[in-house]
């Protein structure tokens, strides 16, 4: 597995492609979404490191992962299509395992550029702000909101082409993260803001203790949507499966990390079912 | 009759999945039609669905197809040896989506007028030019998949540019509309609203850029060295 991880990786980090992507679109991101992007803040008084580093994260949580999934969706159909599958299956190294190695592989060097990008806004926040905590504070929001959405993500990325033709996955999902992670509640039924959605703020939420300031006048310049609400019990107004969106609290935020990592599990276990179907 | 076996493989090589995706975009439209109003959608919200169904599903599916064109032909070398050039070959698959794309879109714009919905539809405008909502933003999508694709030899890396794009110009349609010159770039003005003028500026706008896209894509998909390298990595 390891042998498998150290391969996938180094053979996804090289692709040119990769650091082309990232960087046009981490580029269009950084110029546009120039005042929050720059500033970090909800609003003007609140201005703690944590905050900071919520809010960056967020920012990038909404674009980028389409660019993460998408880069990951040829990874395991390209050894159907090169026709190295036969020799793989003759070396001894188990299907699982050569499996997990490949998905651990992709995904942590397809999450290299997020990682520089959004540890690097964090080093730029804690020199010019003078807040070397903003540091610690990266780590922990990176390891308890990033790691666990995009481990899911890159098990959706990386299987599910092979469920389905390839060009109807990078349809299907752009839509989905349109529709399940980024459109408002009370607009449509939607997985946004809900427990199964990679880009909920639970953790921020309940385990981070993080409290919004009352929207400013700049808060519909920001992608965000107003969620406060949503997380601090059910949407004004109601919206479809609201059941999904319970209050924000620590065992709640873990249990969503735990959803993750579940829902990661299970579409893996569905791409090696589907393997083993096909196998032979 | 040669050449209409040509177009009749490329059909049958497009795949089921590629074939159904518009008419069940076209399927979603009348389903919302026929039962919004009774599934307790607001006739705002219902209006808002119908036009994000046409002005941004319908071209996402030519843009992705376009952004796959590339690197999927085994012996591309045998390809390169035949009289027809591989780039009509590769532009033909194209056009098949497009074409397909574009037939259900008007299906559906026709389902739309005669229910009388395309009336309500934000900005859009009446007649013939009205068709542009969907058509503009399609092709500008189609010949950006293409350029991008033909340029980094990678599908999945031209899909991932795509769907950004597709994503960006949605979430952050704001931006487009304060500017006066990315309002006239913005790939979905009907949906989000526009200065009411500058609607139709918008359309043409998108139309010659996505000419001019496509005709920067045209010398890199005709260079035989490039496609021979096949899919980077």
């Amino acid at each position: 597995m390891i042998a498998t991880f150290r391969y996938e990786f180094r053979m996804q980090i090289r692709r040119p492609v990769l650091w082309i992507v990232y960087g046009l679109t981490f580029a269009v991101i950084v110029i546009t979404l120039n005042p929050a992007y720059v500033d970090l803040q909800r609003s003007n008084d609140r201005d703690d490191p944590m905050t900071a580093m919520i809010v960056s994260a967020d920012l990038l949580m909404s674009l980028l992962p389409i660019v993460y999934g998408c880069l990951l969706a040829d990874r395991l159909v390209r050894d159907r299509r090169l026709g190295v599958v036969g020799v793989l299956d003759a070396t001894p190294t188990a299907h699982t395992t050569r499996l997990i190695g490949k998905y651990l592989g992709t995904c942590a060097a397809t999450a290299v550029p997020f990682t520089l990008a959004y540890f690097g806004r964090a080093v730029v926040y804690a020199i010019v702000e003078g807040e070397p905590s903003a540091l610690g504070w990266a780590v922990v929001v990176f390891v308890t909101t990033t790691v666990p959405a995009l481990l899911f993500v890159g098990a959706l990325g990386l299987a599910g082409p092979l469920l389905m033709p390839p060009m109807l996955f990078q349809v299907l999902f752009v839509v989905y993260w349109f529709w399940g992670n980024l459109i408002y509640p009370s607009m449509m039924p939607t997985l946004a803001d809900t427990i199964l959605s990679p880009n909920s703020q639970y953790v921020a939420y309940g385990l981070l203790g993080y409290t919004p300031a009352p929207p400013g006048p700049t808060e519909t310049h920001l992608i965000i949507g107003p969620d406060y609400y949503t997380y601090g019990g059910p949407t004004p107004g109601g919206a479809s499966l609201d059941f999904l969106r319970p209050m924000a609290d620590a065992p709640v935020a873990l249990l969503w990390i735990g959803v993750m990592l579940v829902l990661a599990v299970f579409v893996l276990s569905l791409a090696r079912l589907h393997t083993t179907r096909t196998e032979s | 009759m040669r050449s209409l076996d040509l177009w009749s493989h490329e059909i049958r090589r497009a795949g089921p999945a590629a074939l159904l995706a518009p008419p069940v975009l076209v399927l979603l439209i009348v389903l919302l039609v026929a039962f919004g109003t009774r599934l307790g959608s607001r006739e705002g919200n219902t209006v808002l669905f119908l036009m994000t169904i046409l002005e941004t599903g319908i071209p996402l599916l030519p843009g992705i197809a376009a952004a796959s064109l590339i690197g999927r032909d085994h012996a591309v070398e045998l390809q390169l040896t035949l009289p027809r050039g591989y780039r009509s070959t590769m532009l033909r698959r194209l056009a098949v989506m497009v074409g397909w794309t574009a037939l259900c879109a008007l299906i559906a714009s026709a389902l739309l007028i005669v229910t009388g919905w395309w009336d309500l539809l934000p900005a859009a405008s009446h007649g013939l030019a009205g068709q542009l909502a969907w058509l503009s933003p399609m092709l500008w999508l189609t010949a950006l998949g293409l350029l991008v694709a033909a340029t980094l030899r990678s599908a999945s890396a031209a899909a991932a540019i795509i769907s950004f794009v597709w994503l960006f110009e949605q979430m952050l349609a704001y931006l487009f509309q304060e500017n006066q010159m990315l309002r006239l770039l913005h790939l979905f003005a009907t949906t989000h609203g526009t200065v009411p003028g500058d609607w139709l500026p918008n359309r043409l706008t998108l139309l010659a850029t996505a000419s001019l896209l496509a005709a920067a894509a045209w010398p890199l998909l005709g260079n035989a060295e490039r496609i021979l390298g096949g899919e980077a990595a």
